[in-house]
């Protein structure tokens, strides 16, 4: 281990000073770059003005209408990234004469458990005096157990209360240990996070001010393969990205690398599971009632019972409303359930029937009759049951009004589980119910990146459709208690995982006009130019200055070339359908993943042959329009240089000694 | 002040739970253990707890309330709780779990609404 921190130190310093400069030249040249970016905001509206409004080719509306509305998204996208870096803060922990206890918690759930061990390794040698490590097991693995024992860290796994119920993943793993372990704060490491000594020491100051939620830091990779062939490098997210957000209080918590005090966790987790538990009051109430609507009987006593029943079933939906506390609803419905149960089978015959059953045995004759006549009305009762299907509604609908929310292991979830990107559901709701959030920038812990482009691809579509389902389940717009920037930060973060659509326009639309010859706008000509390459340009330099030293190449070239997967995150998460994501890990690092790219070689091809189509049949023949072919065929060029990138990520075979590195620190 | 509890058994069945001191998250396990022992292993599914002598609960001890409370209505039984202090009760409003719980002003109370 020490070998494994001598190592890093070197690298932590290096890295870490990507983070040092770039707070230094926010810090330095703040006034410019906003000045700057005010100045490229009016050369956006100035250009889409002139394309909304003088260059639409109103005789090809099909093409010119969706490709307009493609730059609208982009400028709009530049106006949110500008509010988010309008002003990014820089941050110092704190000193803090408390030391107060913090469990660290390491969530597995099939990763190797030599990696597991390697990071609780580490974990134990975080230099805190009031901590306990913990190894949250999702994959109930005995090995497991034993190693944590041996390296003497706790372990927890799921108790027989989950059995049948829906675990949530991580979320339900750690919700599950919070419950038994007491630490004030939590410090949530993934199996593969290996963090430094002075991880906790470095941010718990933040925590002074109690109103502080949780203190994110970055994600760094320590087998980072060379040149970041998947886009994994998170640099700008945990940059300029989470400082821009971090100043307008709307950091995000990130699953991992984070410490969270338990309190905020704990009482948003009340707040929701009171929240669901009145609609689940409010849903169950009225299905009860249009279930009980549904009953037939010929009675007439019976008929009014059952009357009566439904007309209480609307007095508790109206003590709901008044306010009164469930417990009283409950017990109230309960009570007049169980009396017009009563009035309807006779309820009191069972009991009689015991007594009655002593008696025969005692050889009393009188008895016996009497028994014979209980067995028919038993009977009778037992028609009734089916006639009705009465006791069909005493299933789930009556537990949940019971208050004993049958359809979860535990009742009071702190980490949201409605979502797959728990951690960002949940930081919205800690940001909603006013707590406040830290962005620390300094690398303090590094994991794993994914070593190939499958298990790349699987893990942003499993963010991409978490995110989305953040946007459907809490809409941030309307989520009660954010304040506006705060709503926009989260907004920012979504809206750009509908680009896919748009930039599929951006992509085909070179394709288009150099096949048909059609073209977008009214001309293309000098005053195409005048418009658009200022703000073009400006913008370019605008984020290159802002980045600093980091690369914006690669990151542009995924949010282009994954418009595939983000377009099927948001069609699985809206049409509701399974949209399974093949990886087959037996061919990882040595297999092709080009059957996962195939919409991106489709779009390369036909683009390098719409240029040479165009050139061949129009341009030679002396009949094209020569700008157009320049403003589409560079186009067309700076498309595939997007996409070649995950082509290539697709058949890349990692050099033997970073792959190997990870398995020998 | 150290925590510790109380188990008295009522005439009606029910059982009234007297907890002390500060019930958090480092108090919650062994009572959580203790309570819900009682409701699993004793059958006593009719509890209310007196919080005349909680000095401060936090969310892990209110998540402790909502649990049992699961738990005893699921063995058709109740949780009523009984006296809490004022600060108690502004804890408890801030989660909200006065939309759950009924409120009430003495043990007393909660047993004859039982």
């Amino acid at each position: 281990m020490r070998n494994l921190y001598r190592r890093d130190i070197m690298k932590r310093k290096s890295e870490n000073a990507v983070y040092t400069r770039l707070v230094d030249n926010f810090q330095n040249s703040g006034t410019l770059f906003r000045v700057l970016g005010v100045l490229v905001l009016l050369l956006g509206i100035h250009y889409l003005l002139w394309r909304y409004f003088k260059s639409i080719n109103m005789n090809a509306l099909w093409y010119a209408i969706p490709l307009v509305i493609a730059e609208t998204y982009g400028f709009v996208t530049f106006c949110l990234t500008l509010v988010q870096i309008w002003r990014p803060i820089t941050r110092q922990a704190p000193e803090w004469d408390r030391t107060p206890s913090v469990d660290v918690y390491i969530t597995t759930y099939n990763e190797d458990p030599a990696l597991v061990k390697k990071t609780a390794q580490a974990a134990m040698q975080i230099k805190w005096r009031e901590k306990q490590v913990f190894i949250l097991d999702d994959g109930n693995r005995d090995s497991v157990q034993q190693m944590a024992r041996k390296i003497g860290c706790s372990y927890i796994r799921r108790g027989e209360e989950w059995q049948n119920k829906p675990r949530h993943a991580k979320a339900g793993n750690v919700n599950n240990a919070l419950l038994q372990t007491a630490g004030e704060f939590i410090l949530i490491l993934d199996a593969d996070q290996i963090p430094e000594p002075d991880i906790i020491s470095a941010v718990i100051g933040y925590f002074k001010n109690p109103a502080v939620a949780f203190v994110q830091t970055p994600q760094a990779f320590y087998n980072m393969p060379h040149n970041d062939p998947f886009g994994t490098d998170s640099l700008l997210f945990y940059g300029p990205i989470m400082l821009g957000k971090d100043s307008w209080n709307a950091a995000f918590f990130c699953g991992s690398n984070a410490i969270l005090r338990r309190e905020s966790l704990m009482q948003v987790g009340l707040i929701r599971y009171v929240e669901n538990t009145k609609i689940r009051m409010i849903t169950n109430i009225k299905k009860l009632k249009k279930q009980l609507k549904t009953v037939r009987l010929q009675d007439k006593k019976k008929k009014y019972v059952l009357k009566d029943l439904i007309r209480e079933t609307g007095h508790v939906q109206r003590m709901l409303k008044t306010g009164l506390p469930f417990e009283k609803c409950s017990d109230y419905l309960n009570t007049k359930m169980q009396e017009a149960l009563s009035a309807l089978s006779g309820k009191g015959i069972s009991e009689l029937s015991e007594v009655l059953e002593e008696l025969t045995a005692a050889g009393d004759m009188q008895a016996k009759a009497a028994l014979e006549a209980i067995h028919s009305s038993l009977s009778t009762i037992q028609d009734l049951a089916s006639d009705t299907s009465l006791l069909d509604v005493s299933g789930n609908v009556l537990e949940e009004i019971n208050l004993t929310t049958p359809d979860e292991a535990i009742p009071v979830q702190a980490l949201a589980t409605e979502s797959v990107t728990e951690d960002m559901a949940t930081a919205m709701l800690l940001h909603s119910h006013g707590w406040q959030s830290v962005f620390h920038p300094e690398i303090l812990a590094r994991g794993l990146a994914p070593e190939d482009l499958g298990s790349s691809l699987g893990q942003r579509f499993r963010w991409a459709q978490g995110t989305i389902q953040v946007l459907k389940n809490e809409n941030p717009l309307t989520l009660k208690g954010l304040s506006l920037p705060q709503r926009l930060m989260y907004f920012t973060t979504i809206f750009s995982y509908f680009s896919g659509f748009f930039n599929l326009i951006l992509l085909l639309s070179p394709i288009v006009f150099l096949f048909t010859g059609v073209a977008p706008i009214t001309e293309w000509s000098a005053v195409f130019f005048i418009n658009f390459l200022p703000f073009f340009i400006m913008n370019k330099v605008l984020f290159k200055w802002m980045a600093k030293d980091i690369s914006l190449w690669r990151g542009e070239q995924y949010s282009t070339a994954l418009f595939p997967l983000w377009i099927k995150a948001i069609l699985s998460v809206y049409t509701g359908r399974k949209i399974s994501f093949v990886v087959t890990p037996k061919e990882r690092r040595t297999g092709s993943y080009l059957h996962m790219v195939i919409p991106q070689i489709l779009i390369i091809v036909l683009t390098a042959a719409a240029i040479l189509f165009y050139m061949f049949y129009k341009i030679l023949p002396g009949d094209g329009n020569l700008i157009g072919f320049i403003v589409n065929s560079y186009w067309g060029i700076y498309n595939i240089t997007l996409l070649s990138s995950i082509v290539r990520a697709a058949v890349y075979k990692p050099e033997e000694e970073t792959s190997g590195s990870v398995l020998h620190v | 002040m150290t925590f510790s509890y109380t188990f008295t058994m009522h005439d009606s069945g029910i059982c009234i739970i007297i907890p002390s001191g500060r019930l958090n998250a480092v108090s919650v396990p062994e009572f959580k253990k203790a309570v819900l022992d009682k409701i699993s292993k004793q059958k006593i599914s009719k509890i209310v707890i007196d919080m005349s002598h909680i000095d401060f609960i936090d969310s892990s001890g209110l998540s402790l309330l909502i649990t049992v409370l699961k738990q005893t209505r699921e063995a058709h039984g109740f949780l009523k709780i009984a006296a809490l202090t004022p600060e108690t009760v502004k804890i408890l409003k801030l989660t909200l779990l006065d939309r759950i719980f009924e409120l009430y002003g003495t043990v007393d109370e909660a047993l004859k609404d039982a």
